[in-house]
Order: structure tokens, then C-alpha cells, then sequence
């Protein structure tokens, strides 16, 4: 059998908040097969996100792994120095967040963003790097990418930073975009149109995509697996159809009970 | 942005007459007059006498009349002579003006120079040894009365050690010197009071770097910035310090009124003659001339503060300068 691009082990994050150990995320196992979708999918506060965040060991100050191991092609992340990570992040595996808008610096221009990405991942730099950049704002389907480039991010709407933002991910041609919650925070007919981009963006570039949502819609449209998380532990692993026709855990039924009452609506 | 600052110049200007006009009846209600010494308390003077005198001042005139013959005056940059010595005004602030700025100017530039980099370095680490071991000494500096600190420096290192020179700016032989040595004799008399002044100093601009800067490292787009891939150092130096450094701009700015003002016991400590006592004995002495022009003086260069500390926050972020 072929072995996952991202596989992880007993991975545990605990928080010290007001000297009192918070347990985050209890020893979650999951994986991500080169090129396909994985959802991990939870109410807030599941520990989805500081699970995301602990791969690459962005996690805040008063947190940090217990124990586990974040195996990324065979090697463990979790023993890099924070160099050795710079040169995984970004440019092996690249992200995407909530309300893209406060995401970008907001005193530096797009251009300049994006270069940045370009110079640190794939030494692309000058006139070359803006080229680059435009033709990744194509990509992202933005229409005007020679005002987007020159623009500040609170010049431009939501929508249009979290394209920004798949441009910035795919500057350093990542072989995993983890993307947390990237339309929770936009309208429904941009979210529409920010899945299918991100999908054929897929396609295209041939990364994985682990995807953390709380909505149950987007897990069946997008997923190949899907994993449902509750109170920092894993409690169901399967693929996506079989998911919605048979869940097993109480959790997983009662999110899937509540998409259904939505869909009735 | 030239019609911006046109348009707060213009603005400026009827807040300036605003303040002319309330300090100068709030200083005639003070008690005591510029003539109370050689007049009313005077008993030998004859009431003809006395008048004479207000004759002479001018304040023999309605409140409002004076009010406006000061203004017409000023209006051509002309504030009088002083009621004590009879020197014009101007001739009296112009001559302290290099030392005292110069003094203000030099300190203000080592507490930036010193507490930014302290800031920035306290911000990595909350709670850190370094952070800590700052916050102590540089609040040492700040709690403790600066005269107290410069008397047991100038114990230290002029009478004990006799590194420096005392007080005051120059020299007795300072006129048989040639002009390098000239130099050397000031810099040796300034560099105790500019050092105590700068120390005093470093708590405000340190801890207010340090918080910025600890606010905006827990900013999203500092995560993202991680994220991308880049370099610890881009991400502190690029990212995170040209926002931390927008509150800091303003500071700046406001500070330049600050420029002129000397403290009267420092002045006093050290021998200087500044602008602190300048004003101090005026004030005392009820020297309306002199007070007014140091009225107008610090009001004109507060609203300048004000202009350049917004217009040089315009500059520095994209958010406000695209704003129309």
C-alpha cells in the first residue's frame, strides 16, 4: 500500500492557560494521501484548528505538543528546528485561514506579499516574481490582477483576499494546502464560488487538500474522507458517502441529523 | 495630501487666537502685577507715581484693549520688550533656544535610539529574564526623582571620580580655546545632563514599543506571515515592526513641543540657562510679554506637532493615507 504524504501519530497539544493545563487535542491519529481531500470537520472548540497549526508548529506561546509525531513524507516535523520549518512551510505545505483579511499585513500592498512567497520559497525575484505574481492572480480567477497587485487589502473585499491568499498558498507550490475554514467568513454565493475555485485549483496543481470545517455540506461536496472531531479526540474516520449513509458515533450522528434538518429547511 | 495640510494650517489658525486670548486674561487674574514690587508694596511711592509706572506698561489701558494692541503686534512677529530688563522678548527666547533644544533634541534621540531596540527585544519574550530585568531599570529611572539621580551622578563622577566638569556649559577659560577644544569643553559639560534626561526618558518609549509590539505579534496576519514560510527576522523586522512602530510615529510627533521646555530644577542643578527658567522667573515675575510669547510659542508648536505626528501617520499607513 502507498504510503500517505501526511500522516499523524498520537499527536496531543495541551494549553497552559492561567497555570492550568488545558488538554486541546487528546492523541489524534489521522493521514492525507498525495493529491487527495481530507475534511476534518467539528463544532468550534474541538481542537481542530490548534491541530492544524501544531503540523507546522505555529502554534501560540502557551501552548505545545505533548507528544505525537507529524510524519510528512517519512520525516517527523515535530523534531525540526524552527529553520528546518521554514523551509516546510509554505513551500511544502502552504495554508489558508478564516477572515482573510486580517490574515494579510495591511501595511504592505499584494505585490509585495506575494513576492515574498516567491523570493523565500522558490528564489523568484524582480521583474520575474511580478510576472509571477500576476499570472497567480489569474489563476485565481482575478479579473483585474494589475489593480489587485498594487492594492492594500482593506482596498479590497473578503472574497477577493482569500483568492489572494490560494495565490500566496500556490506561489509556493505546495504539496498540502491545509485551507481552515476558508469560506466561514464569506457570503454564501462567494463561498460557492471560493470552493469550486479552490477544487480546480486542485486539479491543476495536484496538491492535497486537508480541509477543516464545521459545515457538514461542504465535507460531502469536497471529501474523498472525512473525519469528525469532538471535544480534541478523532471519534469517526470514514469515507465520505459512507459517512452520511452509516455514522457510528453519537457525535457524527448528531451533526449529520443536524445537516439534514438544514437541508429540509 | 497638500490640501490636507493646508486646510489644518487654516484650521490651526483661529485655535491659536483661542489660546492667545484665554491665557492672556487667566494670567491677569493671577494675583500680583509686574509692578507690585516697586509699587504697591513700595510705601515711599506717591499714588501719581504709581500710576506713572502703569502708564508706562501699558496697563493703564482696558483688559481688551490691551488684548487686541498685543495682538496687533504679534501679528508682525513683534512681542514686545520684556518688563524686566527692557530687551526685546524675541532677543531673550532666541538666545536660550540653542541650548535648550539642542540639549531636548539629543536626549530625545537617545531614548528612541535606546528604548525602541529595548521594546522590540522585551516584546519577544513577555515575561522573559531580559524582559524583566528591563522593566526594572528602566523604571528605576523613571520612578526616581531626576534630580536625585543627577545629584548623585554629578557626586560620582564630578567630585568623586572629576570626570566632568559640574555645571554649567563652558569653561572659565572656554574664550583662549580654539574651536576643537571649544567643542570638547561643551560636549564634556552637556553630556551629564543629557545622559540623566535621556535615562528618565526610557521607561514611556520602552514599554510602549513593548506593548505595540506584543500586540501585534498576536495579530493573524503575523501567523500567516509564519505560515508563508519566511525567516524569524522578516517576520519580526518586516511584518510585525512597521505596524508596531505606527503608535510610536505619533509619539514622535507630540513629542516636539516638548523640544522647548526645560525643567526648572534640572536648569537650576546643572547651572544651564534654558528656556525653564527663562519662563520660570517670568511667570514669577509677572513678565506679561515674556509669558505671552511662550504661550503662543508652545501652542504653535503643539499644533505643528500634531500636524506632522497625523500627516507622518498618513505616510506610514496605507489604511489612513487612502482615505479620503
Amino acid at each position: 500500500m502507498q504510503r500517505p504524504l501526511l500522516e499523524v501519530k498520537d499527536l496531543a497539544v495541551d494549553f497552559i492557560v492561567s497555570g492550568q493545563k488545558i488538554e486541546a487535542v487528546k492523541k489524534i491519529s489521522f493521514s492525507v494521501f498525495a493529491q487527495e481531500t481530507v475534511v476534518i470537520a467539528g463544532e468550534s472548540g474541538s481542537g481542530k484548528t490548534v491541530s492544524c497549526l501544531a503540523l507546522t508548529k505555529l502554534l501560540p506561546a502557551n501552548a505545545h505538543i505533548r507528544c505525537g509525531e507529524v510524519l510528512f513524507r517519512g520525516r517527523n516535523l515535530v523534531s525540526f528546528s524552527e529553520q528546518a520549518l521554514q523551509a516546510i512551510r509554505g513551500s511544502k505545505i502552504a495554508y489558508c485561514f478564516q477572515e482573510p483579511t486580517s490574515y494579510l499585513n495591511p501595511v504592505y500592498t499584494i505585490e509585495e506579499q506575494i513576492k515574498e512567497v516567491l523570493w523565500f520559497c522558490q528564489h523568484i525575484k524582480g521583474k520575474q516574481a511580478r510576472n509571477y505574481a500576476i499570472h497567480l492572480l489569474e489563476q485565481v480567477k482575478i479579473k483585474e490582477p494589475l489593480r489587485v497587485l498594487t492594492s492594500y487589502p482593506h482596498q479590497l473585499s473578503g472574497g477577493m483576499n482569500q483568492r489572494v491568499f490560494l495565490a500566496m498558498g500556490l506561489a509556493g507550490r505546495p504539496e498540502l494546502f491545509i485551507a481552515d475554514e476558508p469560506t466561514t467568513a464569506l457570503d454564501v454565493t462567494i463561498e460557492q464560488e471560493i470552493l469550486k475555485l479552490l477544487m480546480d485549483l486542485k486539479k491543476e496543481y495536484n496538491f492535497a487538500l486537508l480541509f477543516i470545517t464545521h459545515n457538514l455540506a461542504i465535507a460531502r461536496k469536497i471529501a474523498q474522507r472525512v473525519y469528525i472531531m469532538h471535544q480534541g479526540l478523532i471519534v469517526e474516520e470514514k469515507k465520505t458517502e459512507e459517512l452520511f449513509s452509516n455514522p457510528e458515533h453519537q457525535h457524527a450522528k448528531e451533526l449529520i441529523a443536524a445537516y439534514e434538518k438544514i437541508g429540509k429547511i | 495630501m497638500i490640501g490636507y495640510i493646508f486646510r489644518r494650517l487654516i484650521g490651526a489658525i483661529p485655535v491659536v487666537f483661542g489660546i492667545t486670548l484665554i491665557s492672556f486674561f487667566i494670567i491677569r487674574i493671577a494675583p500680583g502685577k509686574p509692578t507690585t514690587i516697586d509699587g504697591e508694596l513700595n510705601p515711599k511711592i506717591s499714588p501719581e507715581v504709581r500710576q506713572k509706572l502703569y502708564t508706562l506698561y501699558g496697563l493703564d489701558k482696558p483688559l481688551p484693549i490691551q488684548y487686541y494692541l498685543w495682538l496687533k503686534r504679534m501679528l508682525r512677529i513683534d512681542f514686545g520688550n520684556s518688563f524686566v530688563d527692557g530687551r526685546p522678548v524675541t532677543e531673550k527666547i532666541l538666545e536660550r533656544i540653542p541650548l535648550t533644544v539642542g540639549i531636548n533634541l539629543i536626549s530625545l534621540i537617545c531614548m528612541f535610539a535606546i528604548a525602541l531596540p529595548l521594546g522590540i527585544c522585551s516584546a519577544q519574550k513577555p515575561g522573559g529574564v531580559f524582559d524583566n530585568l528591563t522593566t526594572i531599570i528602566v523604571f528605576i529611572f523613571f520612578a526616581a526623582p531626576t534630580f536625585w539621580i543627577a545629584l548623585l551622578l554629578m557626586q560620582l563622577i564630578c567630585i568623586h571620580w572629576g570626570w566632568l566638569p559640574i555645571s554649567g556649559v563652558t569653561s572659565l577659560d572656554f574664550e583662549y580655546l580654539n574651536w576643537w577644544q571649544k567643542i570638547q569643553d561643551i560636549t564634556r559639560h552637556l553630556i551629564l545632563p543629557i545622559f540623566v534626561t535621556t535615562l528618565s526618558g526610557l521607561a514611556g518609549i520602552s514599554r510602549y514599543m513593548r506593548s505595540s509590539m506584543i500586540e501585534v505579534l498576536n495579530q493573524p496576519y503575523i501567523l500567516a506571515a509564519k505560515a508563508k514560510g519566511l525567516p524569524h527576522k522578516i517576520v519580526i523586522y518586516k511584518h510585525a515592526l512597521r505596524n508596531a512602530i505606527l503608535p510610536i510615529v505619533t509619539l514622535v510627533g507630540l513629542s516636539i513641543p516638548g523640544l522647548l521646555g526645560g525643567s526648572v530644577i534640572f536648569e537650576s542643578l546643572f547651572a544651564l540657562p534654558g528656556l525653564g527658567r527663562l519662563f520660570y522667573e517670568a511667570v514669577v515675575t509677572r513678565d506679561y510679554p515674556l509669558i505671552m510669547a511662550e504661550v503662543v510659542l508652545s501652542a504653535v508648536l503643539t499644533l505643528l506637532g500634531n500636524l506632522i505626528a497625523d500627516i507622518s501617520y498618513a505616510l506610514v499607513d496605507p489604511r489612513i493615507r487612502y482615505k479620503k
